[in-house]
């Protein structure tokens, strides 16, 4: 495992975040809804899973010593 | 008969001096004191790095984001976990194999001479200081609405105790205390969660609620009118930021291992994303729901009573009456109580290790005695300022002081520890000239950006166009500090 890519893969999710704000993301998709939640703040939450999965298996490749920070 | 708050208050100064009188008992020496001995395991380090970062301008400063600018407070629940995945990709292992009590020690490691340690000193002692000025603002304006005191004496109960914490029970005692506040913040962040949930019937009916509060749909950015420069610089000084923040690096100088460090990230990112994945699903949409438009929590004019920062409690209040209320309170506090503690830690230590102890080298060298006296010290006098300080600054917007705190380290600290770590030309002058231009860069551009150049001085418009600097002046830091390195043509490094 590369560092650069574990790097790429744990600042891609500010990407979709700042799109949003600056208003470039299409206007159709803070409509959806998922179970009453608002499609948005679902993929928000998934990022977060994303960074703590990202996370959990970074660190169980670092003990393992199969990730080549070292 | 005591209200509830003050009952629940007093319970958890009682808790917090118990754990202090337990810990002093146990530190004896230099490493007690400053790291705990390193003795401090991967989870408890975990959930004290969880106490230690989520401050309670964080939870108190988002909640009122999304609840005037809805889903653009995802800033600052994302951010944070990014900066982790960084910290464990970068940091974690590094700066537990090099360093022993302090930044500057990881520094010294890298970059031989005194000047680098004093240099990091002085940047902890700014930046922490000005972070700690964001707490007691804080802590001040809200505990004086809450127990009905003055913002001073509120200020200065705050103070006191983190005196004792840091001066008597030092680095175990804080850690405990941050532990304490990271349980009490996960069990109030859920006890609000279900409650909202439970009183609107469910989740998709709490977004309808919330929905016509706010006026439309919360799945739209773009409420908070942040341009995307201001965004992505924000984000970057949060990500970059935490990793440049001296309170949760010397955090990872706990744990007895490289391996126990990464661990304690991982436990820490589980955490966090939990809590701000709570405030984001379920507590902001709540604040909506429940506060907006409600007469009990407005003025006459229509603001929020208390101020944005009371939004939270207002919640509580609706959802649970005194009693969640006094426990919502309670969580507040001890958030402040273990974020200041850690940073009074990081400043005292900074101080005694890194300043008075390479002062005196030429003289024969501190004792450790002397050594933990001026620890002592130096935790009564940086606390006693940044108190003083924050009677001077009352009225001051703490989100945007904690956001200035953390852009400062994410331009000095930050790219000077990145670079010594991981590029072997950096030299003494680099690191020196890097830091500073980053320092400078930040403290000029704050004042020519529209809160200071604009609100404050009255000026038409902003010379630079955003409060958020960072996404110049980190970069302006690492440029200089390459450019200066590679001009310097003296060795300087011992260890590559």
């Amino acid at each position: 495992m590369n560092k650069w890519v574990f790097f790429v893969l744990s600042v891609i999710p500010l990407a979709p975040m700042l799109l949003g704000v600056g208003g470039y993301l299409p206007e159709s998709w803070g409509n959806g809804k998922l179970a009453g939640v608002p499609v948005m703040v679902v993929a928000m939450l998934g990022l977060l899973a994303w960074l703590v999965l990202l996370a959990t298996w970074y660190l169980n490749k670092a003990d393992r010593g199969s990730v080549g920070d070292d | 008969m005591i209200d509830t708050p003050i009952l629940i208050f007093i319970l958890i100064v009682a808790v917090t001096l118990v754990i202090t009188y337990w810990a002093a008992k146990r530190s004896v020496g230099r490493a007690d004191y400053y790291t705990a001995g390193g003795q401090i395991t991967a989870t408890q380090n975990g959930l004290a790095i969880t106490g230690d970062f989520v401050s309670a301008a964080a939870i108190l400063g988002s909640v009122a984001l999304y609840y005037a600018a809805g889903i653009d407070a995802a800033i600052f629940y994302i951010s944070p976990l990014v900066g982790l995945c960084l910290l464990l990709l970068l940091v974690a292992r590094p700066l537990r194999e090099l360093g022993k009590y302090t930044v500057g020690d990881v520094l010294a490691t890298k970059l031989p001479g005194r000047s680098i340690r004093i240099y990091t000193a002085i940047s902890t002692l700014i930046l922490s200081e000005l972070y700690v000025v964001a707490q007691l603002v804080g802590a001040g304006n809200l505990f004086s609405i809450v127990f009905d005191i003055s913002y001073e004496v509120a200020v200065g109960i705050v103070a006191l105790l983190i005196i004792a914490y840091v001066a008597f029970g030092g680095m175990l005692a804080t850690t405990w205390v941050q532990i304490v506040k990271a349980a009490l913040l996960i069990i109030g962040v859920l006890l609000l969660s279900v409650l909202s949930v439970v009183k609107a019937g469910s989740l998709g009916e709490l977004y309808v609620q919330a929905e016509q509060a706010y006026g439309g749909s919360l799945g739209f950015f773009g409420g908070s009118g942040m341009s995307v420069f201001s965004a992505a610089s924000l984000a970057v000084a949060i990500v970059l930021g935490m990793m440049g923040m001296p309170h949760l690096l010397i955090r990872f100088l706990t744990v007895p291992d490289p391996a126990s460090a990464r661990r304690s990230v991982v436990v820490t990112a589980v955490l966090v994303a939990g809590v701000l994945g709570l405030l984001l699903l379920a507590v902001g949409p709540a604040t909506l729901a429940y506060v907006k438009g409600e007469a009990a929590y407005q003025t006459a004019s229509g603001a929020i009573e208390g101020g944005r920062n009371m939004i939270l409690l207002h919640l509580s209040t609706a959802l649970g009456g005194e009693v969640l209320f006094g426990i919502i309170t309670a969580v507040t506090f001890s958030t402040i109580l273990a974020v200041v503690a850690g940073l009074a830690i990081a400043m005292s230590s900074a101080a005694a290790h890194d300043i008075y102890a390479v002062m005196t080298k030429k003289s024969g060298g501190a004792s450790e005695r002397s050594e933990l006296a001026i620890f002592r010290i130096a935790a009564v006098v940086t606390t006693a300022l940044a108190a003083l300080l924050s009677v001077a600054l009352q009225n001051e917007n703490i989100a945007y002081l904690s956001a200035f705190a953390f852009g400062i380290a994410a331009s000095t600290n930050f790219p000077i520890l990145i670079l010594a770590l991981y590029w072997p030309r950096l030299t003494l002058r680099g690191a020196l000239a890097g830091g500073t231009a980053g320092l400078a860069t930040a403290l000029v551009l704050l004042m020519l950006g529209p809160t200071i150049w604009v609100q404050l001085l009255g000026n038409a418009d902003p010379v630079f166009p955003s409060d958020y600097s960072t996404l110049v002046s980190t970069p302006l830091a690492f440029m200089v500090a390459w450019v200066v390195s590679l001009l310097d043509s003296a060795p300087q490094r011992q260890v590559a």
